[in-house]
């Protein structure tokens, strides 16, 4: 592989470029990758943000643009676990050639799952500096489905609610952890319409 | 007597044939060596030095690498510089830097010898060899410096065949434990500031899993607070499941070694 270190220069512009270009010694790395010798890639560097792109030419791109041509890069656990892994060394070239990444992987999905309440209940939690007027509730609708709803008494306001037709006891579990106390029957009564339920669960 | 050209050849050609098991030269360049030692008085003796110096880089082991390597490369030094890539993957870079020596030398030949003037100047600079070239034996002086600095880094180059990457198992302990800690400081305020908290976090982890009505008995509180208190970690290190229509079973799948001993790592390290 070659890399050049390139300022590109154009009027009022300064543009720091890599380049790399892929040949026969890459040859082993090109055929996991996918590509070919004389691959060349420019990655446009400003600051933190890098945009890139590649190709084995670049004039007549088959009426692309470079913008059409490039890739976003997704969310993915395998990348992602890679990024946090290279965190671990000063010197890239003290990494091994070849990283498994699937126990780092694994062990950051036990760290950072979604929150047993869901956020749709939490973000409307934090909108309240008092909740001693809110209530939650769980119910079965008409369509036998099961729901959750914020309802604030004080003034008769059904606060959000979410319905499903999947888990209804990790809907259950979560409803038990809402850090509200539970709405009685008439407390939850004027909101049977507008809510489509059928009965309070408990 | 030797200088430090003759020297520094020598122990590069010998580590390596020891590093790579293949000889570094088609045949030794003694006599190339031996003239690059000569002193440089006028414009003759630079053009002879010269043309020692870069018959220097056409020695070197051409057919040994091409073989090696399996396809062949347009002169002996980029058959090398293939050879060196193949055999040090993660050098690419240093590898180009530590030749562009050499590819200087050969721009700068080619327009003292044989007066061909395209890029001699990108050679010149390199060199810093101020145009007119007048002064031959300052010019040769830094020539020779940088060809001394070329072998130095030749050496230091192909010393990394032998350096032990990182383990992966220590690459994925560390960020395994980096990111505990980040988790953790996530939640330093809920642990500094309720004890109980710790103290719940610590009963999950020696139980492996319990009842939140169970914990809040074990505990003295009602189970509200501790669902309450224990609602921040439902993204970290606990899981809840439903058990009963009034109870749920609190389970800590991984970490609970580390939750046992929350301790040491809240405080000694940071």
């Amino acid at each position: 592989m070659r890399a050049k270190k390139i300022i590109v220069k154009d009027v009022m512009t300064v543009m720091p470029v890599i380049v790399l270009q892929f040949d026969e010694t890459d040859q082993e790395f090109c055929d996991q990758s996918g590509s070919g010798t004389g691959l060349r890639i420019i990655l446009k560097i400003y600051g933190q943000r890098v945009s890139c792109v590649a190709g084995y030419k670049f004039a007549g791109k088959r009426g692309k643009t470079l913008e059409g041509m490039a890739v976003p890069f997704d969310s993915d656990g395998t990348i992602s676990s890679f990024a946090e892994m290279l965190d671990q060394v000063q010197n890239i070239q003290h990494l091994p050639d070849e990283i498994n990444v699937e126990d780092t992987r694994m062990a950051l999905i036990d760290l950072r799952h979604r929150p047993l309440v869901k956020d749709i209940i939490t973000d409307e939690l934090d909108n309240f500096t008092d909740h001693s007027k809110l209530r939650k509730l769980i119910y079965k609708n008409w369509l036998g489905h099961h729901g959750t709803a914020l309802i604030d008494i004080e003034f008769g306001n059904l606060v959000t609610y979410y319905s499903t037709s999947r888990d209804w006891k990790e809907q259950v579990a979560e409803y038990l952890w809402i850090p509200l106390q539970a709405a009685t029957e008439e407390q939850a009564e004027p909101f049977k319409e507008e809510l489509e339920f059928k009965e309070l669960l408990f | 007597m030797a200088g430090t050209i003759h020297t520094r050849t020598a122990f590069l050609t010998s580590e390596f044939l020891h590093l790579f098991g293949l000889e570094l030269w088609n045949k030794y360049p003694a006599e190339q060596v031996t003239d690059l030692e000569e002193d440089v008085a006028g414009r003759d003796a630079f053009k002879s030095r010269l043309i020692s110096l870069s018959g220097l880089f056409e020695a070197f082991n051409k057919k040994g690498f091409d073989r090696s390597l399996g396809f062949k490369n347009e002169g002996a030094r980029l058959s090398l510089v293939a050879f060196l890539k193949t055999q040090l993957p993660n050098h690419h870079p240093q590898i180009d830097d530590v030749f562009r020596t050499v590819s200087m030398v050969s721009l700068l030949r080619a327009y003292i010898v044989h007066s061909k003037n395209q890029n001699y100047k990108e050679a010149f600079q390199f060199f810093k060899i101020p145009e007119p070239l007048t002064d031959y034996a300052m010019a040769w002086a830094s020539l020779k410096l940088h060809f001394e600095l070329f072998l130095a880094d030749f050496v230091a180059l192909i010393a990394n065949k032998n350096a032990v990457p990182i383990k992966q198992v220590e690459l994925e302990s560390s960020s395994i434990e980096t990111a505990l800690r980040y988790t953790l400081q996530k939640h330093a305020y809920d642990l500094r500031e309720t004890p109980l908290a710790k103290m719940m976090l610590k009963e999950i982890a020696v139980r492996g899993e319990i009842l939140d009505t169970d914990l809040a008995k074990a505990v003295g509180h009602p189970v509200e607070l501790v669902r309450q208190i224990l609602l921040p970690f439902t993204s970290s290190f606990i899981r809840v499941k439903y058990a009963t229509n009034s109870s749920t079973l609190i389970t800590m799948p991984e970490f609970r070694d580390q939750i046992k001993n929350l301790e040491d790592w809240l405080e000694d390290k940071k």
